[in-house]
């Protein structure tokens, strides 16, 4: 392949060497898909190092082709993707010559020798990547054996120590289960001991824990950790998320629309972004801790599909300091800023006649006054909108031939819950924690077992129980309480335009009312929403994801609702989306004054967005309180488990602080433990009551509910941390 | 395992009951009954009739009485000594009838299915791994034709062909018409059969798991055969469930133009000639094998998928 000698350095004309240290360099790669529509370019030119033993997480927004990297260095592009030129250097051992993996045909036996090997890959979705055909011991037989010489006894021994290193229980029995019959984690960790069967110089991750809960996804974090201090290997990590950037990085790569915008260490890129994408991406995430409510800083637009790449800089259409002229005519070189830091962008080039924007100034953004500095509305505190009493919503387990009902899923069980009007409540949980059920039932998408939902019109109108109402009884309910959905792709039906879809609550009742009126009203809620009114006859799927969630949007605000029940809703989008449609339902909830109920699993975003917030675990909900006393000192030990298990988009706080790492998965809820359902995890049980005696919630401090037994007594550490200087 | 067994079996026996009372209902159909039809031939061509041999028919097959009596009398006969009553076309039992045709029929039927799957297995992988390719176009093209042409053209094209080259008399049954038989009647399941397999193929190798073990270093073959291909399958044992009446359907019209003794034509002559126990039967016996045939499919499919095995005994 290559003809280098040991000492022979590569130089690639970005300047970039495959030295010892280097046990992959990608120099200029370009991987192409050639589609009827056109040629899409991927990846357009990327070249970054790993160094040995060390982790450089690549991260970006969908579409910027960092996983479509990734999976070319194993020569795993689908077609019709391939790599159309470029080097990945490959040096697993100092003493040998960089090997040439771009050059090596894909379906050919010297690959095949690297993949599993040499570098080991996990991918997304632990369950989806493993097969549901065999068992998880076959699996891990077959990738270990396909490598080293092994009889089968010896490989399945070998196979067991592995599932004990990666941290499964019990791993004789689960050597036999199949992977529909583990959980996201477990099969995240059987993913793990596959990848590294083979003690690989290389681990790629490819954004292996955005599938996963956040106390799963910290346990995996620091598996991956463990692992890499053990055998040396280095990690190639993929992913969208900063704060799990800050975390794991030892170098941090920045892709945006194929290209590489900037690359450097992970305190260089955190506290001193030079790329204006950088700053921009770093400034539109809502860190956890901060008890900052300000409006976030966006990203002006979305991310361009890479078949439409703009000309010159391919940030040019968002940026806020482009030069015309300049930046949308010539791509910007990519300029070494020394210390390895590379950034291409034309602000940061020597030749560049000194331009009137300051280079390092945060410019890629929008800034409005925050608006929300605002005391909270004087409404709040009155009679709650919506007071749920003892609600229940169990789902029958049916058992043997005859479907005999076996069980209970206690999904929502005895629920107390009130929001006060032109509040946002947050409720949060891991999954299957019944955070959904329980907007469901409020909601009335599902008929709840038991219990009452008072509803009180602040208008007037006497309070009902919507939990008794029949569905005709619920028609002008349905009006008042909406509905946004989490998925903005599978949400909107393909075959309806905007205008059909989001006037459908109205001609519901209004079905003799002139067309054009309704036209009217849904062009001013596109309008308001940020939409083009012209867009109205156009299908769904002319939008992005973050264009159909604000069709969601406005379908649920085009009943003019008291409440709007918003469950994951902005958990599928973009950082730079993300915080847009943040911030534009705050700006909603100002303009039509909304309730909000907002379920997430993402619980920085809900300390952004909420005023209280609420912990559900096992269909309880275990603590309540305002936002502010919830992130500075739980009184719950889940809650404080769940703070101390998201990473912050700070690479300094890495090692500090109590790390609480929750121990095996949700119990069956079907079958929930007794005494206080955490006590199977719970780091602060203690056997004298917590097994046995089920606590109750009530309230710590005035207007802080717990349920824990030494609510009142444990010193539990919250999110809050002195912030440092970072940021603009 | 076994009590998903247990359960499929036990669900057959209020399927099968059903089955029977429809068939005996089809038995009941037309207008008086098959007696007074048989009195009326007779006198027709002029011969005298025993009354006392139709008296012992009567009473036999509970003439003249309630439904479910005569219900009872005939199943009661099938369940206890096989008796399926008699042909009144053909003055024999229908149990002989039977005995002469069916085990011709259940050849065929399973010929036909080894037929199917021998061309539909190769040429349906080739089409979904060489996907868009020449021999892809062809297969796909081959396989619309297959689905579109009638089975009777396609019987007497390949009839004519057999008697031109091999100057083979039409009339009578041998190996060759034999084989054109399992030819023209698997042609169009193997056309369906093909076009499932490509596009669950297909479907399963866009999935995450092949990428996953592709990354493991895994042959393309072995990674092929491992597991798409094991998922791919399943509509394979599916068609053991429906072959059976969609054969007897087509070779009605196939064994007529090939002259084969199966039980298509029987069933079409007895429907015409409303010789109502042979009919009646012959639907019994073909929907229960059609109930087996799913049921064998349904015990393969939990065999061979882990999912269907494990999460249906929950
Ligand atoms: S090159 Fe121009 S458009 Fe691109 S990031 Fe720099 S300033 Fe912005
Ligand atoms: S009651 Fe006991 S087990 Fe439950 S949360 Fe409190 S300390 Fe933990």
């Amino acid at each position: 392949m290559t003809s280098q000698t040991n000492d022979a350095r590569v130089a690639a004309p970005t300047g970039l060497e495959v030295g010892e240290s280097v046990v992959l360099a990608i120099d200029d790669l370009r991987t192409h898909f050639r589609t009827e529509q056109g040629v899409v370019r991927a990846v357009d030119g990327v070249s970054l190092t790993v160094p040995r033993g060390k982790t450089v997480c690549v991260v970006g927004e969908s579409g910027c082709g960092k996983s479509v990297t990734a999976r070319s260095v194993l020569g795993l592009v689908d077609p019709p993707g391939r790599i159309e030129a470029g080097h990945i250097w490959w040096r697993p051992d100092p003493g040998t010559a960089p090997l040439d993996l771009a050059g090596l045909d894909p379906r050919g036996e010297p690959i095949r020798n690297i993949r599993g090997n040499q570098i080991g890959m996990v991918f997304q979705e632990p369950m989806a990547s493993l097969s549901p055909m065999y068992t998880i011991g076959n699996q891990l037989t077959q990738a270990i054996r396909l490598h080293v010489n092994l009889s089968a006894k010896e490989a399945r021994e070998r196979a067991i120590a592995q599932l004990v290193r990666v941290g499964i229980p019990q791993p004789e029995r689960r050597f036999d289960a199949y992977p529909f019959q583990l959980s996201g984690g477990m099969c995240q960790r059987a993913m793990i001991a596959i990848a590294l069967a083979c003690d690989p110089a290389l681990l790629i991750a490819d954004e292996p824990t955005t599938a996963l809960d956040v106390t799963t996804q910290a346990r995996i974090l620091d598996l991956i950790r463990e692992l890499q201090d053990e055998t040396g290997m280095a990690v190639m990590f993929i992913t969208h998320d900063l704060g799990v950037v800050a975390e794991m990085a030892d170098e941090v790569v920045v892709m945006y629309l194929g290209t590489v915008v900037e690359r450097g260490t992970v305190t260089d890129i955190f506290e001193r972004p030079r790329h204006p994408y950088t700053q921009a991406l770093l400034e539109s995430v809502p860190a956890i801790g901060r008890g900052d409510r300000a409006r976030l800083r966006t990203i002006a637009g979305m991310v361009p599909h890479p078949d439409d790449r703009p000309t010159g800089c391919p940030f040019h259409t968002r940026c806020r300091s482009a030069m015309p002229g300049l930046c949308d005519v010539t791509p910007p070189a990519a300029h070494d800023l020394g210390d390895g830091r590379v950034a291409a962008c034309h602000l940061l080039d020597p030749d560049l006649p000194p331009s009137p924007t300051p280079a390092v100034a945060p410019v890629a953004i929008e800034i409005t006054e925050p608006d929300h500095a605002v005391p909270p509305d004087p409404q709040i505190g009155d009679q709650p909108l919506l007071s749920v009493r003892q609600l229940r919503m169990h789902f029958p387990v049916t058992k043997g031939m005859f479907g005999r009902v076996a069980g209970h899923v206690r999904a929502v069980d005895d629920v107390d819950l009130d929001i006060h009007p032109g509040e946002t409540l947050g409720l949060v949980g891991e999954s299957g924690c019944g955070k959904t059920t329980l907007g469901r039932c409020i909601a009335r998408a599902l008929d709840p077992t038991g219990g009452q939902i008072h509803y009180q019109d602040p208008a007037g109108g006497r309070p009902v129980d919507l939990a008794r109402l029949t569905n005709t009884q619920l028609h002008p309910y349905r009006r008042e309480i909406r509905v946004i959905f989490q998925d903005p792709f599978g949400s909107l039906n393909p075959r309806k335009t905007l205008l059909q879809i989001i006037a459908e609550p109205l001609r519901n009742r209004w079905s003799g009312r002139a067309d054009s009126a309704i036209e009217d009203q849904v062009a001013e809620m596109l309008r308001r929403v940020g939409l083009r009114p012209e867009y109205m006859r156009r299908y769904p799927h002319a939008f992005s994801g973050g264009e159909r969630q604000r069709v969601n949007i406005a379908r649920a605000l085009i009943t003019n609702p008291r409440l709007v029940i918003a469950d994951e809703a902005v958990s599928a989008l973009d950082v730079s989306v993300r915080a847009q449609i943040l911030n534009l339902l705050r700006d909603l909830q100002d303009e039509y004054r909304l309730t909000y109920l907002f379920i997430s699993h993402d619980l920085s975003v809900v300390e952004h967005l909420c005023d209280r917030v609420a912990v559900m675990y096992l269909g309880k909900i275990v603590e309540q309180t305002d936002t502010g006393a919830l992130y500075a000192g739980p009184r719950h030990p889940y809650t404080e488990a769940l703070l101390s298990a998201v990473p912050r988009p700070d690479p300094r706080l890495r090692d500090t602080g109590a790390r609480i790492r929750l121990g095996d998965d949700l119990p069956d809820p079907a079958d929930p433990p007794p005494g206080c359902p955490f006590h199977t995890r719970c780091p602060h049980r203690r056997l004298t009551r917590c097994d046995t005696e089920a606590p109750r919630l009530q309230d710590v401090t005035a207007g802080h509910a717990a349920s824990c037994h030494y609510a009142g007594e444990l010193a539990l550490a919250g999110a809050a941390h002195t912030r440092g200087e970072h940021g603009a | 395992m076994l009590s998903f067994l247990g359960r499929r079996a036990l669900y057959m026996i209020p399927t099968v009951f059903l089955i029977s009372v429809v068939s005996f209902a089809i038995i009941q159909l037309p207008p008086g009954d098959y007696l007074t039809a048989l009195v009326t031939r007779l006198e027709a061509q002029g011969e005298t009739v025993d009354q006392t041999q139709l008296e012992g028919l009567r009473s036999r097959y509970g003439l003249g009485e309630a439904f479910h009596v005569q219900y009872w009398k005939w199943i009661s006969g099938i369940v206890a000594d096989l008796d399926f009553g008699q042909s009144f076309e053909w003055n024999r039992p229908v149990a002989d009838l039977l005995a002469d045709r069916l085990p011709l029929t259940i050849a065929l039927a399973g010929a036909t299915v080894l037929f199917t799957w021998l061309m539909a297995f190769p040429i349906g992988i080739y089409s979904a791994v060489k996907q868009y390719s020449v021999g892809d176009y062809v297969a796909t093209t081959l396989g619309f034709l297959g689905l579109a042409m009638p089975n009777f053209l396609l019987a007497l094209l390949l009839m004519w062909i057999a008697f031109s080259t091999f100057g083979l008399s039409v009339g009578r049954p041998n190996p060759v018409t034999f084989a054109i038989a399992i030819g023209v009647l698997g042609t169009a399941g193997t056309a369906g059969l093909i076009r499932i397999l490509r596009a669950n193929l297909l479907d399963e190798l866009r999935k995450p798991y092949v990428v996953a073990a592709r990354a493991q270093g895994l042959p393309e073959r072995r990674l092929l055969v491992k597991y798409p291909l094991r998922v791919a399958m399943n509509p394979f044992f599916s068609t053991v469930g429906w072959l059976l009446p969609s054969l007897v359907g087509g070779e009605v019209i196939v064994a007529t133009v090939i002259n084969l003794n199966t039980v298509g034509p029987l069933l079409l002559s007895a429907l015409q000639s409303q010789d109502m126990y042979l009919a009646g039967s012959i639907i019994l016996i073909l929907s229960v094998l059609t109930v087996i045939g799913t049921l064998i499919s349904d015990v393969a499919l939990a065999w061979l998928d882990p999912r269907v095995r494990l999460r249906t005994g929950r």
